[in-house]
């Protein structure tokens, strides 16, 4: 995957998933110029410093990958039980055939393919799009801005409670080849709304999968957005994302972000606090084992007063695994009154394990309560020897510490089908690990 | 059941436990008694299995097996149990989560199937009522936002639900104000049978007036150096640790 390929690979793009009004060209000429000035990021570069990349570019993907999956493969995918719509998209292509939304175009809601609503919605998308994405500095959104292609669209309307929450399901089918999958979505709610988002990235197929997500999202006033990013697939694929929150005034924005699939997982997490007494609560699970890395990146952006950030990420690093927090939050010089709460706890299992840990607080403000912090350690072994001391053996006693260790971040999702798929998860994570 | 022979054992290289000799029957209640430091606290981590402590020389032999072979886990598989003067808080893991992982441990080492859900919630009902410890509480994380002495009748009712042949209850009464005392009492006295032992540990005679002890062992410094029946508890409490470290030696 070279700068070469990825301008060749939009020019096809421009050729065959048309818009009429040229609105998606436009855009993805755009970020093919801005690709001329920027390089893949090297250790050098502080945002990837602990985070190699290399392996995953270097590699060549099929950018068209076709797809062994059929219908009757699909349900082994899917999370049960959720009371949810949902979107299916294999390869980044949005699957109408396999997708199931019984609200997507009533009531004055949106839930559809980007890609077939390039004209119909040609305002909506251009008042929205890229808005809050970066292209000078961060090369993967860059990328995935010059293949745009599909993703989800989504809108709510104002006052509008989405009752059944949406699924978002991407699965990446590297059966045929290396696969690179690319995924732009719009995620748009009115005022007094509230919706919750599931997202999951499954991985399926023996050559390299890798995809490259942007989520923008954008929440109105006296809103409300659950988003659950799920990376849990036993797989290993890699995945790269942005998801990039702009809130307006007393919007409410929850974020759990759980990790322990996969090889390699970088998220990017902004949410930028424009309106006043807008709050973000942010929360994260990652485990690594083998030689996988889980990296995120949180932005926390207080433009203005009244405003509370919280974020929680907690992580365990076992065997030969890299796991890196990098949180960051600004409180700028008018967000006065600003309550920033930020914490990072993880606990090492090997010597050989490795986490790089690093809280920024940033404020311009005078009158704020901020704090942050981080803890690294390991299995406690008091705590440990207490659970022994009742008859249970070191290996499960291990498992039930990590098990509450986590289950402060589980306990945030709020949807007792996907919770209980988690708690499942994590318990074969957890055996495999201790 | 529990025979200790010349148990020298300590931290680090320093040795605490000086050449300790005890021998409890099935159906015994021994009460050790010491003040601050005098090793109370490492003889009963050093039963329960707890690895920072070193075993210099000595044995202990419980229901005619070298203790020393069991990990901690199978110690309490095998019927020993420790009350924790510290009892640990386990964020994220119910009371009830625990009791049940613990149970079914244990039944599986002997050999059962394991519990009915029904089975044990009948039981977790009736240990429960038995430390006056709530509905409430047995749902809540293990001794996460416990109270003193909640988390020491947490303890009891952990006693309770494992029905262990040997309870160490170490310094079980301390920080617990005179109400909290007696339903622990109360309940160490239901729970005790022809069947069970138990070593109190405790500095202060007070717990000693409600669970009366068939012995009474004074600790110091590392030695029993004097043993006698419950009078003797008595006769601490009123003339002080100084009167029989001074009367070193004089064996009732």
């Amino acid at each position: 995957m070279d700068k070469n390929t990825i301008k060749k690979y939009s020019g096809t793009l421009n050729s065959e998933v048309k818009s009429k009004s040229g609105i998606i060209e436009s855009i993805r000429q755009k970020a093919v110029t801005e690709l001329e000035l920027i390089d893949f990021p090297d250790k050098k570069n502080e945002e990837w410093k602990y985070t190699n990349i290399k392996p995953l570019i270097t590699a060549d993907y099929n950018f068209f990958s076709g797809t062994g999956i059929n219908a009757k493969d699909i349900d082994k995918f899917i999370i049960p039980g959720m009371n949810a719509d949902i979107a299916v998209f294999i390869n980044g292509i949005f699957r109408n055939d396999y997708s199931k939304i019984s609200n997507g175009k009533t009531n004055g809601v949106l839930i559809d393919s980007l890609k077939t609503n390039y004209d119909d919605k040609k305002e909506l998308i251009s008042k929205h799009f890229g808005l809050n994405t970066d292209l000078k500095n961060n090369i993967f959104t860059t990328v995935n801005t010059a293949l745009t292609n599909d993703g989800i669209l989504i809108s709510i309307p104002d006052n509008y409670e989405l009752t059944k929450h949406l699924y978002i399901l991407n699965i990446i089918d590297s059966s045929i080849a290396n696969t690179y999958v690319n995924t732009r979505n719009i995620i748009i709610t009115g005022k007094k709304s509230s919706s919750t988002i599931i997202m999951q990235t499954v991985f399926n197929g023996r050559n390299k999968g890798f995809i490259n997500e942007v989520n923008e999202m954008y929440a109105g006033e006296d809103s409300k957005i659950n988003l659950f990013k799920i990376q849990t697939d036993k797989n290993t694929g890699s995945e790269i994302s942005l998801t990039s929150v702009e809130q307006d005034g007393n919007s409410v924005f929850n974020s759990v972000t759980i990790s322990w699939g996969g090889a390699f997982i970088r998220n990017n997490l902004n949410s930028i606090l424009k309106g006043e007494g807008s709050e973000c609560h942010l929360y994260g699970l990652y485990i690594c084992n083998d030689d996988r890395l889980v990296d995120n990146h949180s932005f926390v952006d207080h433009f203005s007063p009244n405003a509370n950030s919280n974020e929680l990420y907690k992580g365990i690093i076992a065997d030969k695994s890299t796991g890196v927090f990098n949180g960051k939050v600004l409180v700028r010089k008018d967000a006065q009154k600003t309550n920033a709460y930020q914490s990072n706890k993880n606990i090492l299992l090997s010597d050989t394990a490795i986490i790089y840990s690093k809280p920024q607080l940033e404020i311009f403000a005078d009158n704020v309560k901020c704090s942050h912090g981080a803890a690294t350690g390991q299995i406690n072994e008091e705590e440990l020897f207490y659970i022994r001391s009742r008859g249970i053996s070191e290996k499960e006693a291990k498992s039930i510490l990590l098990t509450g260790f986590a289950s402060e971040i589980i306990e945030q999702i709020k949807d007792d089908s996907l919770k209980l798929f988690l708690q499942n998860s994590l318990e074969e994570k957890l055996r495999e690990i201790s | 059941m529990l025979k200790i022979k010349n148990l020298r054992a300590g931290i680090e290289g320093k040795e605490i436990l000086k050449g300790i000799n005890l021998d409890v029957k099935v159906g015994e209640v021994h009460a050790i008694m010491g003040p601050n430091g005098s090793g109370k606290s490492t003889l009963s981590s050093v039963l329960a299995g707890r690895d920072t402590f070193e075993v210099y020389e000595g044995e202990i032999t419980y229901n005619g097996k070298n203790l020393f072979e069991f990990s901690p886990e199978d110690r309490a598989r095998e019927g020993i149990f420790l009350a924790f003067q510290y009892p640990v808080e386990i964020p994220g893991v119910s009371n009830t989560n625990f009791m049940k992982t613990a149970i079914n441990e244990i039944r599986k080492y002997k050999g059962l199937e394991p519990l009915s859900s029904v089975e044990f919630l009948k039981m977790l009902k009736e240990k429960a009522a038995l430390v006056e410890l709530d509905k409430e509480m047995t749902s809540r994380y293990v001794n996460v936002g416990f109270s003193g002495g909640e988390k020491k009748r947490n303890e009891i009712f952990q006693l309770a639900m494992l029905n262990p042949l040997l309870s160490i209850l170490d310094e079980t009464d301390s920080g617990l104000d005179i109400d909290a005392l007696k339903i622990v009492a109360d309940g160490v006295n239901k729970l005790k049978s022809k069947e069970n032992s138990f070593i109190v540990i405790t500095h202060y005679q007070r717990l000693l007036n409600y669970i009366i002890p068939d012995f009474v062992h004074v600790l110091n410094e590392g030695r029993i150096i004097k043993s006698g029946d419950r009078k003797l508890a008595l006769e601490l409490e009123e003339k002080g640790y100084d009167w029989i470290k001074n009367n070193e030696g004089i064996k009732v």
